[in-house]
């Protein structure tokens, strides 16, 4: 049974989100309509290969970029057509951000705590012995009054997630957390995320590590910047988007050489066969 | 904002030592930019007002009030002492409040009477009694007797053939007096006049064209002269009040104040004087010269400050530039904390206020010794170490107002590289605009400019009438348009040129091999520091192009004006003293030639010595000057071959007077010679020639060489000169004053830009020193000698400098070369104007860049040996 959600219980979602990026070499469609939804309490993984639109996804969700079209809500705001100066206000009080190297998640001057009470304030959060209670959750308390440079990689990741997590907000955004910690310190730290979805806290993350699809409740599947795959409860569903099309996974794929398939509706069944 | 990186933000820049030191270093420039602008512009008006104060007697330069007070007879008012009093008094009356004057020095000349010796014949020698406060400590005393009595002159005593101890006797006319000679002191008459006595200098020299000596002065004290004038029934005193201006520390604004007050002092004497009647006449205050001096001075301020302020106001720009550039290299170099307090939601405001915050204590010290070091520098290198007291206020509130300015720019650039870090992708719209070619923007304005320039009616140096001359700002702004306009352009044109060198060099050693691969990818930042270290060293150079062309100009025209380095006009012909490189003149002014009827000046000259001791410039005429003089020699015949300066006809007669003309024929027609005066026609005739026409004029004597060491050499000769010119002087005068200083101002200007544009390079190689740590480390894993990356360390950012250094030098030239004529306040006097190229300069800057270049390399090569491989393998995987 899990305790009560700190924050009501609003999760966030997106609905036909597509972003575009304009380069010297033409545009880039990072995302091509993405339906999904990142449940109240919940981890979601976001999984595929580079370049299959994980981190543009990432950084909508983290209200620092703005899709090209389509909706997306983080709690209960809309989004997609803020100003910069409100998606900030959105990411101050609603979004918790976790970059992919633990330093770069930390400001080398600030000791622990401090980190915390920093975090705390941007948020406006003013709950007493919130900070405290995180250390202790994230095994940190001996570690307060120490600086990023006095910390393990563990650690820190640790200190970046507490900082992230203070205040309670909608939703943290962490871009492959676990990447530079080696495999004791990435499973120690998703058990720490584990908890504290546990407290009510929704996390997206972006990974290719099993460990944190091992204790994903959802995961998302993306290539070529479009909803693949979803995986709920150890069970993989396709996706259909809105305009209907399906992905098929590599491995069918390669049944289909010309590209061209029968689809034939059979004693309620949707059969796809090569012509 | 409450929380730790704010209330942390003012202590924790030190520990980011580079970007401490480049937001000093911008603040500190800025400061001294906008610092130096006041100060300048008052170190020059005190300056010129001493420079025009120097040729005047201090005595009469502000108050000479001066009163006929007779000691004897029936007038108002009582006895002569009672008369002096009231008079005294009047005056101090009148004086009072008007501040910067001296104590008074009071004066007392008597009419002339005769002197001899006390029982000897009378020797109809002249003199006057005269009491000056301090006359004695002002004289040579040769003889002195004890007891009281008078001084006499050397002369006077020749004359009477008296000595100390002895008396004399003195007669007026109405009455006479017999008085002791207390001593005998070398008459001030006889040498260059003692600035004590220079106000007395029509007393003791006489008028300058009269023949008769004036009578020699016999000093007494005011009782023994109140005593003797009573005794010989002296029917008018001339008593003078002088209130010399204290000059030293006198600054132009104070010395304007005390010449305003100089005009009320004959009205305050007309209400407050006592009335007179009969031969005392009412205390009255000669036309000082002092309102002149200070009016000059302000039109040579104010002639200099558009120039001053146009530059200062482009050397804060350039500093501000690099405040803002700061700015950006602030969130460079604190990238992931930026990212991190933006992914938080800290907004620009924040970001701002954290800039604003951290660089607020580095800030006030830079700008602090900044405002210090722009009065030291303008006491130690500008005009004048004096300054007005206000000027350090004036200073320091600038410095405020454009620092205040300069930590919001920079703080505004911050927050905006800051969210282009973390918020915004790649904008087409962005891309576009750094591609926009601003340099055409600004060559249309360089062309504007020059236009401008070239079109306007009045020179860029404007001589107003009688007064100095105008430096036209954009004479100053052209050269920084022309040349960043089109080292900008050139830095493109690399940027395209340099990939080039990937293809080359494959056989080359391995330092050079580098250099080229280096260069050829080289980024834009690098070429933005090639395009403004190309234009601080083209200005600095430019200026350096203007003033040594300027300071050529005006020297070749004060030695066309003198005709020499030392012009000394004779009081008659005297040989020429030994050791001197010279020759002898005359000129005679206004002498009708025919047919043209025009007054011309007549230069006589000896041909055969001209050469030595007069100035001759190649362009002046087709031929060489001896071979000129040579045309003037010859058997005499019927006409005289003269030289001409001028429309002149070519056959024609010089006015004798009384209806005879001397006839001559032109041989040479000149450009210009040496002695020419502005506007006038000139003939040169030889010695030969003119004696016989019977043409004499005033003798002048020209020399060549250094003149001090000329005037020194005539003054020790005891040749008899009315009066010694130099170049010197005549270039000393306000139209090139403001001129130079205003130049001088600009190269000040390019070595800010010049010290700033270094710094950007020094800071450029900082920042991107991590990169070069992981090319040696695995360049030195591939076997690259450590001497080997040192070399091509030192080649790469000397190229890049010496590219600098040739595209600055070489515009600075183009734009100086294209400007030069115009840069003439004299454009009607010979010779046009001169171009020059300031090797020393030059040379100087190329030094510099050669020492940043040595010590950029060191730096970089030192801090790649001291890097730890492992972590640097680490940082590049």
């Amino acid at each position: 049974m899990r305790p009560e959600l700190q924050n009501g219980g609003v999760g966030s979602s997106c609905t036909g989100v597509v972003k575009i990026y304009w380069s010297g070499s033409g545009e880039v469609h990072a995302l091509k309509g993405i339906d999904a939804v990142f449940p109240p309490a919940a981890i979601t993984a976001l999984v595929g290969p580079s370049g299959s639109g994980k981190s543009s996804l990432l950084r909508i969700l983290a209200c620092v970029d703005r899709p090209t079209a389509g909706q997306v809500f983080v709690g209960s705001k809309e989004i997609s057509a803020m100003s910069r100066g409100k998606r900030r206000s959105v990411r101050r009080g609603l979004v918790g951000y976790m970059f992919q190297r633990p330093a770069d998640n930390l400001i080398s001057y600030l000791t622990a705590a401090e980190h915390l009470e920093m975090a705390a304030k941007l948020r406006g959060s003013d709950r007493a012995g919130e900070a405290e209670e995180l250390l202790d959750v994230l095994h940190l308390r001996s570690r307060a009054s120490h600086r990023p440079s006095q910390l393990s990689g563990g650690e820190q990741q640790r200190l970046a997630l507490a900082s992230a997590v203070i205040g309670g907000p909608v939703l943290v955004v962490a871009d492959e957390p676990t990447a530079e910690l080696d495999s004791v310190s990435g499973e120690a730290l998703m058990g720490m995320i584990g908890q504290l979805r546990d407290r009510g806290t929704s996390f997206a993350v972006a990974t290719h590590d099993p460990i944190v699809m091992e204790a994903a409740d959802q995961i998302l599947h993306l290539r070529h910047g479009a909803l693949e795959a979803e995986t709920k409860q150890s069970r993989a569903l396709s996706v259909i988007d809105a305009s209907g099309r399906i992905q098929l996974p590599p491995e069918m794929l390669r049944l289909f050489p010309g590209r061209r398939a029968v689809i034939r509706l059979d004693e309620g069944e949707v059969r796809i066969t090569p012509p | 904002m409450g929380s730790p990186p704010w209330v942390r933000a003012p202590f924790l820049l030190f520990t980011f030592p580079t970007l401490l030191l480049a937001i000093a270093t911008s603040v500190g420039i800025l400061a001294i930019a906008s610092a130096s602008s006041p100060a300048f512009l008052s170190a020059a008006g005190n300056r010129a007002f001493q420079d025009g104060m120097a040729p005047f007697c201090p005595y009469t330069a502000t108050a000479q009030i001066t009163s006929y007070i007779p000691l004897v007879g029936r007038v108002a008012l009582g006895s002569g002492s009672q008369r002096i009093a009231a008079t005294d008094a009047s005056v101090q009356h009148a004086i009072t409040g008007i501040a910067n004057l001296d104590p008074v020095v009071h004066t007392i000349l008597g009419g002339p009477l005769s002197a001899s010796k006390t029982g000897a014949p009378s020797a109809f020698h002249q003199v006057r009694l005269v009491e000056r406060d301090g006359a004695l400590d002002h004289v040579q005393k040769l003889q002195s007797a004890e007891g009281s009595g008078v001084w006499i002159t050397d002369t006077s005593a020749a004359t009477m053939k008296v000595k100390a101890g002895d008396s004399i006797k003195l007669d007026s006319g109405a009455g006479h007096a017999t008085v002791r000679v207390a001593g005998v002191y070398r008459d001030v008459g006889t040498g260059p006049l003692p600035q004590f006595w220079c106000s007395l200098g029509v007393a003791i020299n006489g008028y300058p064209n009269s023949n008769i000596p004036p009578p020699r002065l016999v000093l007494a004290d005011r009782d023994l002269f109140l005593q003797l004038g009573t005794a010989l029934r002296d029917s008018g005193d001339q008593f003078i009040w002088e209130y010399p201006l204290h000059t030293q520390g006198l600054t132009l604004h104070d010395a304007g104040d005390t010449a305003a007050r100089l005009f009320g002092i004959q009205q305050a004497l007309e209400t407050t004087g006592p009335q007179f009647f009969g031969s005392v006449t009412l205390a009255s205050v000669s036309s000082p010269q002092l309102p002149g001096v200070v009016r000059l001075a302000n039109e040579t301020v104010d002639a200099l400050r558009g120039s001053v302020q146009a530059i200062s106001l482009a050397g804060s720009i350039v500093a501000l530039l690099v405040l803002g550039a700061a700015g950006i290299y602030w969130v460079d170099r604190r990238r992931s904390e930026v990212a991190v307090l933006s992914a938080k939601g800290a907004g620009s405001a924040a970001i701002m206020v954290k800039v604003v915050l951290e660089a607020l204590p580095v800030a006030i010290v830079a700008a602090g010794l900044g405002w210090y070091a722009a009065i030291a520098m303008v006491r130690a290198v500008g005009p004048t170490r004096l300054l007005d007291p206000s000027v350090p206020g004036q200073a320091l509130r600038q410095v405020v107002w454009t620092g205040a300015i300069g930590l919001l720019l920079m703080a505004a650039t911050a927050a905006a590289s800051a969210r282009r870090l973390t918020e915004l992708g790649p904008v087409r719209g962005a891309q576009t605009l750094s591609r926009a070619p601003w340099e055409a923007a600004v060559l249309l304005l360089a062309a504007a400019s020059l236009y401008e320039i070239l079109t306007r009616g009045t020179a860029p140096i404007e001589s107003g009438t009688g007064g100095p001359a105008k430096v036209d700002v954009l004479l100053l702004l052209f050269p920084i348009l022309f040349v960043a306009g089109l080292a900008g352009l050139a830095s493109r044109g690399l940027r395209r040129l340099l990939p080039r060198l990937r293809s080359a060099g494959s056989r080359w050693p391995p330092a050079m091999y580098l250099t080229s691969r280096r260069l050829a990818g080289a980024s834009r930042t690098a070429l933005a520091l090639v395009t403004a270290s190309a234009l601080a060293i083209g200005i600095l150079a430019y200026a350096g192009f203007l003033t040594a062309s300027a300071k050529a100009t005006a020297r070749a025209k004060a030695e066309v004006f003198l005709g020499s380095d030392v012009a000394v006009t004779l009081v008659r012909d005297q040989p020429i003293p030994a050791g001197l490189q010279a020759t002898k003149v005359e000129s005679v002014d206004g002498i009708i030639y025919y047919p043209d009827q025009v007054p011309v000046k007549a230069l006589i000259v000896n041909p055969r010595t001209l050469p030595a001791g007069a100035f001759w410039d190649g362009s002046f005429g087709a031929s060489s000057l001896p071979s000129l003089l040579r045309k003037l020699e010859g058997p005499p015949g019927d006409t005289a071959p003269i030289l001409a300066v001028g429309p002149l006809k070519p056959e024609g007669g010089l006015a004798l007077g009384a209806g005879t003309q001397a006839p001559v024929r032109i041989v040479a027609s000149l450009k210009a010679f040496p002695g020419e005066s502005p506007n006038e026609p000139l003939i040169v005739l030889s010695q030969d020639a003119a004696s016989r026409f019977g043409l004499t004029g005033p003798v002048q004597l020209w020399a060549r060489g250094d003149p001090a060491a000329i005037t020194r050499t005539i003054r020790h000769s005891g040749l008899d000169t009315l009066s010694v010119a130099t170049i010197d002087s005549v270039q000393a005068t306000s139209d090139f004053r403001a001129v130079s200083w205003a130049l001088g101002f600009l190269q000040a200007l390019g070595i800010m830009t010049g010290a700033i544009a270094l710094g950007g390079v020094l800071l450029y190689l900082e920042a991107r020193q991590r990169a070069r740590e992981i090319s040696y480390a695995l360049s030195r894993r591939m076997g690259l000698t450590r001497r080997a990356h040192a070399v091509s360390v030192t080649l790469e950012l000397g190229g890049m400098l010496l590219i600098a250094w040739l595209l600055g030098v070489f515009l600075a030239g183009v734009a100086a070369r294209i400007l030069y004529l115009k840069l003439d306040p004299l454009p009607d006097f010979p010779p046009p104007a001169l171009y020059r190229v300031p090797l020393p300069l030059i040379g100087l800057i190329a030094l510099a860049l050669l020492v940043v270049a040595a010590v950029g390399a060191w730096r970089v090569q030192r801090a790649a040996d001291r890097a730890r491989v492992a972590e640097v393998m680490r940082l590049a995987a």
